[in-house]
C-alpha cells in the first residue's frame, strides 16, 4: 500500500513541489529512502524513527519504502522530517480522515518529538498557494513567516504530538489555524537614525535625498571621519516604505538564504547591507555549494552601502556589473542556475587618494600616480552606472559651532522623496521600470523633454567639459530627479546646473 | 621704448589696423619694422607716406614698394580689422605686454600674432611635441602619452596641427583637459590639413591656434619652414617624437637650437626611416626621452617658477585681462544681492566645497549653489564636479579686489 504526502523544497527564489510516497510491504524488515538524496535528508529516517518512537508510535517490522519524487532532482535539508513522518503515519493507518491530498508538509524533527523551524518557508508555501493546496503544515517558528502569503491555510506546529492532534481531527482544524497579523512596515521608526544627526553636510544630505528619490547609485568621496557611513546609514531611513509586494520580493529572499525566522519572520525595514572590504564575491554577488543568494540579493529594494569601495577586490566590483545593469543576478553551481533580484542602490563611500585629503593639496601629499591608481581600481564600468557623487568636505568643529545650521529631518526629507517617487511612478506607467535612474538613453527625449534654452545649455556644457555621451545623459537623468523632487514639472537650466555638480569629479574622467 | 610702442599703447584702436596692414603685408619683418621707427611715427603714418617716402628710408627693394603700394590699393585697413574682429580672431603686436615673452627674445619675431583661443599662460613650461606626418603607431602612441602626461602636469603642448604626431599630441592633451597652442604656417582662419578640422574646434575652445599670417593667407609651402621658428620660439623644450633624415622637423631643431632651446629625442627603432633624424640627434648629444613620467618630472624641476616672478605675472594678467574684458567681471559682482558678496568674501583661494560655504557663510543650500552656478556661468569659478568648485585663476585679483571694495562699503 502507498500513501502519498506532499513537500517543498526551494531552488533559486521559487519553492518546487516534493512528493514524498511510502510503502509498506511484506519481506525482511528495514527502512530504506531513495529519490537522490543528500545525505542530511537520508538521516531522516533515523530521526523519523526515533522520534515517534518516543512519542508512543513504534513502526510494525515491515519492509519500508520512501521514495521523494521527482527522483531526478537533489534533494537537500532537513524539511522533508515531519512529511515523511506524516506518509508514514498514514501508511500504517494512523490518520484516517487526513486530507493529505490538499496539504503540504515542511519541517524537521528532533529526537524527542519537538518540530523546528527550516529555511525558505516563504518560498515554498507561495508555491503551495499558487498550486491551489487548501493548507500547510509548517513550524511554530515560521508561523509569522508563511503568513505573509495570502490565500491558504497556515497549520503550525510544535510537535510530533500536536501534528497527531491535528491529522486526527475528522472535520475543522480552527483550534490550530494560524492568524496572520497584519504587517506593518516600518511602524519602528525610532529605530533608524535621523538626517538630523549629521551636521554641515548640506551638499552631501540633499545628494543622498536626491539619489533615493530617482534610485540612482550614489558614490560618496571625502577623508576620513567625515561621515560619509553617518550619511549611509541614513538612507533606509529616507526612503518610502515598503509595499506588501516588496516586502514579500525581499522575505523571499531573505527566506532562501535563512536570514528569517522567530525574531525576524518577514522583512518590513528596507534592508542595509554594508559588507567588509575583504568579504568574498560569493557573500556579495551569491554562490557557495548550494548557489546561495548573496548581499546584492539581500539589499533588494534597499541600500548595498560598500564602504571604502577601492578597497574590494577589483573582481568583486566588476562582478557588480551585471546586477546594476539588470537588476538581477545568475548564480551557478554545478547542476543549479538561480537567478535571484538584485535591484538594490549601490552606496559608495572611498578616500580620495591613499592619504584621504585630496583635493586639498595643503595636507594632500600623494603623488598624482598614486591619486590615480588609488581611484583607478573603479574601473569605468562601474563609475559607468554611478549617477550621482558628492563629496563630503571636513568641517572644523569650531566653524559648526559657530552656525546654527537649519537642517532637514529624515521625515520631511522622506515625505518629498515620497513624493517624487509616486510622480515616477505615475509617469512611467506604462513602461517597464519606475525610476528615473533606469530611463533608457532612447527614452530621454521622450520623458525629459528640454527646451531649447536647456538644450543649448547641455550642448554647450558636452562641448567644454569634456562630458562624455554617457555623464550627458546622467546629468540629464539627474535633473529630472531634482525636479521632481523639488515638486516641478518642467525641467529648467537651474535643474540642469545643479545635476552637473553631482558628476564625477574630473580625477575620474568626469 | 620704440616710437610705435608709445603710439600703439596710447591709441591701440586706431593704431592696430595699420599695424596689422603692416604685417599682412608681409614685406615687414622685425628688422625693417625696427628701422622704420627712425623715420615715421606710428603705423598709421607709415601707411598714409606714399610711394615716394618710403623710398627715401632706402630699406625696401622696388619690388617691395610695389607689393605695399598694391596693398594700399586694395586693402583697407579699417575694414580688414573689422572683419578679422567679427571672426572671432585677435591680434597681439609685439609691443604689447601679452605678446608672447619668449618669442619676443628670438631674432625674427614676428612684429604682430593673430590668434584665436588663449595664449599660452606666462611662467608656464610650454613643450613642443613635434614630429613626422607619416609615423608609426609607436609613435602616435608615445605623442598620446606625451600629450595626456604633460597636461596633466599642467604644461602647454605647442605644435604645428599637421597630421601625426602633431596632431596626435594636440589632441590628447586637449582631450585630457590641458592647453595645447597650434601654430599655423596659414592664416589662422584657415584649416590646414583638413583632416584637422576636429582638432582646430577642440583648440579653439581648449587652448590656441596662433599664426603670423594674416587672416585668409593660404597655405604655401616655405611658409611652413618659416612658422617652425615660431613653434620653438615659444617653447621651453622641443620634443621630437619621430623625425626623418631630412624633414619640417628638423628644421625646427635648427632654428630651437640657434634660440638656445633645449632638445629632447624620443628613440625609436634603428630599421624605421622615421627613426634616422631622431638616432642621428642622439648621436649629435640631445637629450633622450627614457620614459614619459621621468621626461614631465625632470621638466617639471627645471622649469620651477620662482613665487615673485608668478606674483608679479598674475598683476599684469590681472591687468591687461581687465582691460579686454572691460568691465565685464565687475558687472556680475554689482548685478547679484548681498547674500552674493557674503559668498564671494568667503571663497577660499583653494579648491571648495559647497559645504564648506554654507558652513561658513550660514546661508541656505539653494542660495549658495545658486550663487556659485551664476559666478561658473560667468567663467569665474569652476565646476570640478561632485560638489567641488575652484577660483579661476585669472579672477583672483578681481575677486580680491572686490571683497577690499565690498568691505569698504
Amino acid at each position: 500500500m502507498v500513501y502519498k504526502v506532499f513537500s517543498g523544497t526551494v531552488g533559486g527564489i521559487f519553492g518546487d513541489l516534493i512528493t514524498v510516497e511510502v510503502d509498506s510491504s511484506t519481506g525482511l524488515p528495514c527502512l530504506d529512502m531513495i529519490g537522490l538524496l543528500g545525505s542530511e535528508v537520508r538521516e531522516a529516517k533515523e530521526r523519523v524513527r526515533v522520534s515517534l518512537k518516543n512519542n508512543g508510535i513504534n513502526l510494525p517490522p515491515m519492509r519500508i519504502t520512501v521514495n521523494l519524487s521527482p527522483a531526478d532532482e537533489h534533494k537537500e535539508g532537513a524539511a522533508f522530517d515531519l512529511p515523511i513522518a506524516t506518509a508514514l503515519l498514514g501508511v500504517f493507518g494512523y490518520i484516517p480522515f487526513f486530507d493529505n491530498l490538499n496539504t503540504l508538509i515542511i519541517g524537521e524533527l528532533s529526537l524527542d518529538g519537538e518540530v523546528k523551524g527550516v529555511k525558505g518557508i516563504l518560498p515554498i508555501v507561495s508555491m503551495a498557494a499558487k498550486r491551489g493546496f487548501k493548507q500547510v503544515i509548517i513550524p511554530k517558528d515560521n508561523a509569522a513567516e508563511a503568513g505573509l502569503v495570502n490565500g491558504i491555510d497556515i497549520l503550525p506546529v510544535n510537535s510530533i504530538g500536536e501534528l497527531l492532534g491535528l491529522l486526527s481531527c475528522t472535520q475543522q482544524n480552527g483550534d490550530f489555524l494560524y492568524e496572520r497579523v497584519s504587517i506593518e512596515p516600518n511602524s519602528e521608526e525610532e529605530s533608524v537614525p535621523d538626517f538630523l544627526d549629521v551636521y554641515g553636510q548640506e551638499n552631501a544630505k540633499r545628494a543622498a535625498a536626491i539619489a533615493t528619490a530617482g534610485f540612482h547609485h550614489l558614490l560618496m568621496i571625502g577623508p576620513p571621519g567625515t561621515g560619509k557611513s553617518l550619511i549611509a546609514k541614513r538612507i533606509p531611513g529616507i526612503m518610502p516604505k515598503l509595499t506588501y509586494e516588496e516586502s514579500l520580493e525581499i522575505s523571499t529572499i531573505y527566506s532562501v538564504a535563512g536570514k528569517l525566522g522567530k525574531n525576524l519572520p518577514f522583512v518590513t525595514k528596507r534592508p542595509f547591507w554594508s559588507p567588509h572590504s575583504s568579504s568574498t564575491s560569493q557573500a556579495i554577488i551569491g554562490g557557495g555549494q548550494k548557489a546561495a543568494p548573496g548581499l546584492v540579493s539581500l539589499s533588494h529594494h534597499g541600500i548595498l552601502f560598500l564602504d571604502e569601495i577601492p578597497e574590494f577586490k577589483r573582481e568583486i566590483l566588476d562582478m557588480l556589473r551585471q546586477p546594476l545593469e539588470d537588476g538581477q543576478v545568475t548564480v551557478s553551481r554545478m547542476k543549479k542556475n538561480y537567478t535571484y533580484p538584485a535591484g538594490f542602490m549601490l552606496v559608495g563611500a572611498m578616500n580620495p587618494c591613499p592619504c584621504g585629503y585630496y583635493p586639498d593639496r595643503s595636507r594632500c601629499n600623494c603623488t598624482t600616480p598614486q591619486i590615480m591608481r588609488y581611484t583607478g581600481r573603479l574601473s569605468g564600468p562601474i563609475l559607468d552606472r554611478i549617477d550621482i557623487c558628492v563629496e563630503v568636505s571636513r568641517i572644523s568643529p569650531e566653524e559648526l559651532e559657530n552656525r546654527s545650521l537649519k537642517s532637514e529631518n529624515s521625515k520631511d526629507i522622506r515625505e518629498k522623496v515620497v513624493k517624487a517617487v509616486e510622480t515616477q511612478r505615475k509617469r512611467y506607467i506604462t513602461e517597464a521600470f519606475n525610476y528615473n535612474s533606469q530611463i533608457p538613453a532612447w527614452k530621454i527625449k521622450e520623458y525629459v523633454p528640454l527646451g531649447d534654452k536647456e538644450t543649448a545649455f547641455m550642448n554647450s556644457l558636452y562641448d567644454s567639459k569634456k562630458f562624455s555621451l554617457r555623464s550627458f545623459y546622467k546629468a540629464i537623468r539627474v535633473a529630472r530627479t531634482i525636479a521632481d523632487y523639488d515638486g516641478e514639472d518642467n525641467v529648467t537650466i537651474k535643474h540642469l546646473a545643479e545635476a552637473t555638480c553631482f558628476r564625477l569629479p574630473d580625477y575620474f574622467g568626469g | 621704448m620704440g616710437i610705435f610702442k608709445q603710439s600703439v599703447l596710447k591709441e591701440y584702436e586706431i593704431q592696430m589696423p595699420y599695424l596689422m596692414w603692416m604685417s599682412a603685408s608681409s614685406c615687414i619683418g622685425i628688422k625693417t619694422y625696427t628701422r622704420l621707427q627712425s623715420f615715421f611715427a606710428s603705423p598709421k603714418e607709415f601707411y598714409e607716406g606714399s610711394g615716394a617716402k618710403w623710398e627715401k628710408c632706402k630699406i625696401f627693394t622696388k619690388k617691395q614698394i610695389e607689393l605695399l603700394s598694391e596693398a594700399k590699393r586694395t586693402k583697407n585697413p579699417q575694414t580688414e580689422y573689422e572683419a578679422m574682429i567679427k571672426k572671432g580672431i585677435n591680434i597681439v603686436s609685439i609691443e604689447e605686454e601679452i605678446y608672447p615673452e619668449k618669442l619676443r627674445e628670438i631674432k625674427d619675431a614676428p612684429i604682430s600674432l593673430f590668434y584665436k583661443g588663449r595664449l599660452p599662460e606666462k611662467n608656464v613650461p610650454q613643450i613642443a611635441v613635434i614630429g613626422a606626418r607619416a609615423c608609426t603607431n609607436y609613435g602616435l602612441l608615445v605623442a598620446k602619452r606625451l600629450g595626456e602626461s604633460l597636461a596633466f602636469a599642467d604644461m602647454g603642448v605647442i605644435s604645428g596641427m599637421a597630421r601625426g604626431i602633431d596632431a596626435e599630441a594636440q589632441t590628447s592633451a586637449v582631450v585630457a583637459g590641458g592647453y595645447s597652442l597650434a601654430v599655423l604656417g596659414t592664416g589662422p582662419d584657415i584649416i590646414y590639413p583638413r583632416e584637422s578640422k576636429r582638432l582646430y574646434e577642440m583648440l579653439e575652445r581648449g587652448g590656441g591656434i596662433i599664426s603670423e599670417y594674416a587672416p585668409g593667407m593660404a597655405a604655401k609651402p616655405a611658409n611652413f619652414a618659416l612658422r617652425n621658428r615660431i613653434i620653438s620660439g615659444l617653447s621651453d623644450v622641443i620634443c621630437v617624437v619621430e623625425a626623418k633624415e631630412k624633414s619640417g622637423t628638423m628644421i625646427t631643431i635648427d632654428c630651437a637650437l640657434e634660440q638656445g632651446r633645449e632638445v629632447y629625442v624620443v628613440p625609436g627603432r634603428i630599421t624605421d626611416a622615421v627613426s634616422i633624424g631622431c638616432l642621428e640627434m642622439i648621436k649629435q648629444g640631445a637629450g633622450v626621452v627614457t620614459g614619459i613620467s621621468e621626461f614631465v618630472d625632470e621638466i617639471r624641476s627645471n622649469y620651477r617658477v620662482d613665487a615673485f616672478t608668478y606674483l608679479e605675472s598674475k598683476s599684469n594678467e590681472a591687468f591687461s585681462d581687465k582691460i579686454s574684458s572691460n568691465g565685464k567681471y565687475e558687472n556680475a559682482f554689482s548685478t547679484m544681492g548681498e547674500n552674493f558678496g557674503k559668498i564671494v568674501l568667503n571663497l577660499p583661494v583653494d579648491s571648495f566645497n559647497v559645504d564648506e560655504i554654507i558652513v561658513k557663510t550660514g546661508l541656505d543650500y539653494g542660495e549658495v549653489l545658486l550663487a556659485l552656478l551664476s559666478l561658473e556661468k560667468e567663467k569665474m569659478v569652476n565646476n570640478l564636479g561632485a560638489g567641488r568648485f575652484s577660483i579661476n585663476k585669472p579672477c583672483l585679483d578681481l575677486i580680491d579686489e572686490f571683497r577690499k571694495n565690498f568691505l569698504a562699503s
